[in-house]
């Protein structure tokens, strides 16, 4: 215990341990924050995960749509989003799986605006005209129907943010009121494909982002349906929601980031010409490594579990409030299910590449790992889970369905990832023996820095 | 105490690193008391090792080194407790156990490293140029402070300053390109120099004669003359010659002087 301590005490000292922190805070803690806080303000709105009609009648699911109504769905609401991005130039694209805003040209922006005129039959004056009528206002899109934002309604709160009150929606059952599009569908999808090559990779006017979307995967920012708050209030006890929510927020960082943590941690002997004090100890290989592996993982993870917390106090302040049971160990659970076994692998392979290699290599080999192992943007809605992918990603409050009824493959998907951890912990203490025992391995390549021994002596 | 010389890259180093279990030996055979080196965990379990160059953990305390060296010995925490003060203490640094080990001078961090190979007990302790770039007087306070730990243990010692072992060694090895050149008492090292060293005192335009005769050991102007003290096989003809006892440093240069001789053949 006293070896894990110390061992915790100098992960802490490492400065990519306080890197880590710092953007494991900024990526997924402040997003977590502000959209609990974003959703507690909304609460009564339609749109909101919270929610709750007084008649008890919510907005269709999109289940249940004909595949014109998805089509119709689909153009306007991709229309309307264009509409405002070109009105704001700032078209939403997914690069690294992280959200990004690009700004286009005047040529750029003239482009999309031919395509604008083509798709509603709006002209020039009538397109720019709507933009300075409409505002910060935004459109809202649903199946079969739409809530929408009437201009001049919604108000600006003092801390900036607009607000809109349950009052201010209208609910219209045609959504192309919205924006209608007056192209064929094979059109439409033509002008979405370039107007995708011109914003970047994993723009929301692609194919797989449309389709993600406006086809039923609970992505939408739309008006909740009854299966859907259904799920928020019964299923998820409304911190479930967030905790895959923040799990999905942190994703990306703990792709890579812990690997620098435990790289940091075993150079720190190399750097500190520390081996020829550590080596000859009593202590086994296989105690060392793993005590150091479980003091790093561990410390990657207490921040983990750690800065969801005021997210958690203000869910449960709002269970309490109005009489809900709260699931406050949701954020344990999703963190230690979904989380730890990637934060695992992707340290333990850290560990190994760092012992076999006794340099920074480690780091290179991980941020491949990363650019690798990102899962497409098809699967940032969740439930799509494939054996081997190296993160869970759901970007989205709903949804729960969509996770349950994928739990077996999610669940051998985070044993798998587990397994791979722990084969790779148990090369790393092979290798670890190996050297401790002199064995040079790579000494005659550069590439592989690897503990030189300079033998002279002849029998 | 047992002391091991020879020049730079002579092998003192990577013979002690096989000894330390960090190396493996090309060939050959190492055991201690019967133990064959193969058995690592058991040999590790009774040696103590200082290596040459060596680096703490900067941002620990002197006493938060000693008890993760301690931890990783697998050292029950009641006999660390007693033992790292004592050891310590012994080596001068208890007043500054809260002191960050990247602070400590060269000569501290030689003490630590002292300490913190002790902190399994050895029978062996293996230190390894121990002296290198510490001042004459902490060389001495150094050695003087492994006399001590030598009474109940094997204390292997390598150096290139022969002066150094001299003074503390009963027995010394001498190494010169990865082989064993000698090994004996001191006084048996001097003795290989018997009847060789001579002190020749000429004039200084006269010292180029004798560098060429002889392999010159020291040389110390007075006045009009060098005093140069020389290994030769016969009485050098230039100046006049007296012969002196030899030292054990003599010894180990007539050693390296014969070595050389016969590469040279």
């Amino acid at each position: 215990m006293k070896l894990f301590l110390m061992e915790c005490g100098k992960t802490a000292r490492g400065i990519l341990y306080w890197l880590f922190v710092l953007v494991l805070f900024f990526a997924g803690v402040r997003p977590l924050d502000e959209t609990v806080e974003s959703e507690l303000r909304q609460k009564d709105d339609p749109s909101s995960v919270f929610y709750t009609a007084a008649d008890g009648v919510y907005a269709r699911d999109s289940g249940g749509l004909t595949d014109r109504e998805i089509q119709e769905n689909m153009m306007a609401g991709a229309v309307a989003r264009l509409l405002e991005s070109y009105q704001k130039n700032a078209y939403e694209y997914y690069p690294f799986g992280y959200v990004k805003t690009k700004t286009l040209s005047e040529e750029g922006q003239r482009v999309i605006l031919s395509y604008l005129e083509e798709l509603t039959g709006m002209g020039e004056e009538a397109i720019n005209g709507a933009a300075e009528e409409s505002g910060e206002e935004e459109f809202r899109i649903s199946g079969g129907g739409a809530y929408v934002l009437e201009p001049g309604q919604g108000s600006m709160a003092e801390n900036g943010q607009y607000v809109i009150e349950p009052g201010d929606w209208k609910y219209t059952e045609n959504s192309a009121e919205i924006a209608e599009a007056s192209v064929p569908f094979d059109r439409f999808q033509e002008i979405m494909g370039e107007v995708d090559a011109m914003i970047g990779r994993g723009s929301c006017f692609s194919g797989e982002m449309l389709e993600l979307y406006y086809c039923g995967n609970d992505m939408e920012s739309s008006p909740m349906t009854e299966r859907q708050h259904r799920e928020f209030y019964e299923s998820d006890h409304v911190t479930g929601a967030f905790a895959r929510y923040y799990c999905d927020s942190i994703s990306l960082v703990v792709l890579g980031l812990p690997a620098l943590v435990m790289v940091e941690l075993m150079m720190k002997d190399k750097n500190r010409r520390m081996q020829a004090l550590v080596y000859p100890r009593t202590v086994l290989g296989a105690r060392l490594v793993c005590t150091r592996f479980a003091a790093a993982v561990c410390m990657v993870m207490v921040p983990v579990l750690i800065f969801p917390a005021r997210s958690l106090v203000m869910l449960v302040r709002f269970c309490k409030e109005t009489g809900i049971q709260p699931d406050v160990f949701a954020f344990v659970k999703y963190a230690l299910l979904w989380i730890l076994p990637t934060v695992m692998l992707v340290m333990a392979m850290g560990l190994f590449l760092t012992i076999l290699t006794e340099n920074y290599s480690g780091i290179l080999f991980t941020g491949l790992l990363w650019l690798a192992g990102r899962p497409s943007i098809g699967k940032i809605a969740g439930g799509n889970y494939g054996l081997f992918d190296l993160v869970i990603r759901h970007n989205t409050l709903k949804g729960y369905g969509r996770m349950t009824e994928n739990l077996p493959m999610l669940a051998l998907n985070r044993a798998v990832i587990s397994g791979m951890a722990l084969l790779f912990v148990a090369l790393a203490i092979i290798v670890y023996e190996t050297r401790r025992k002199g064995v040079g391995i790579f000494e005659k390549r550069k590439f592989f820095n690897g503990f030189k021994v300079k033998c002279t002596y002849k029998p | 105490m047992f002391g091991l010389i020879g020049r730079n890259g002579a092998g003192k180093t990577t013979l002690m690193r096989i000894l330390a279990t960090l190396s493996r030996p090309s060939g050959g055979q190492v055991t201690f008391d019967g133990i064959p080196l193969e058995d690592v965990k058991r040999i590790r379990s009774f040696i103590g090792y200082l290596p040459q160059e060596f680096s703490l953990y900067p941002e620990m305390s002197v006493q938060e080194v000693m008890g993760y060296l301690a931890a990783l010995s697998g050292i029950p925490g009641k006999v660390w407790r007693e033992r790292i003060p004592r050891l310590l203490r012994k080596v001068n640094l208890w007043d500054d156990r809260t002191k960050r080990a990247g602070r400590l001078s060269g000569g501290m961090k030689r003490r630590l490293g002292i300490a913190q190979a002790l902190l399994n007990d050895p029978q062996v302790l293996i230190v390894d140029e121990p002296t290198a770039g510490l001042d004459p007087e902490e060389r001495l306070r150094f050695y003087a402070l492994l006399g001590e730990f030598a009474d109940s243990r094997t204390v292997l010692v390598s150096s290139h300053i022969m002066s150094d072992i001299e003074a503390v060694c009963e027995n010394v090895a001498v190494l010169d390109a990865g082989r064993l050149l000698f090994a004996g008492t001191a006084g048996e090292l001097a003795e290989k120099a018997g009847g060789k060293v001579f002190e020749v005192t000429v004039p200084r335009e006269g010292q180029e004669s004798v560098k060429r005769d002889c392999h010159v050991l020291s040389a110390q102007g007075h006045g009009a003359d060098v005093r140069i003290r020389a290994l030769a096989d016969r009485v050098p003809a230039a100046g006049r010659s007296v012969p002196c006892v030899p030292t054990a440093w003599d010894g180990y240069m007539e050693l390296l002087r014969r070595q050389e001789q016969e590469v040279g053949e």
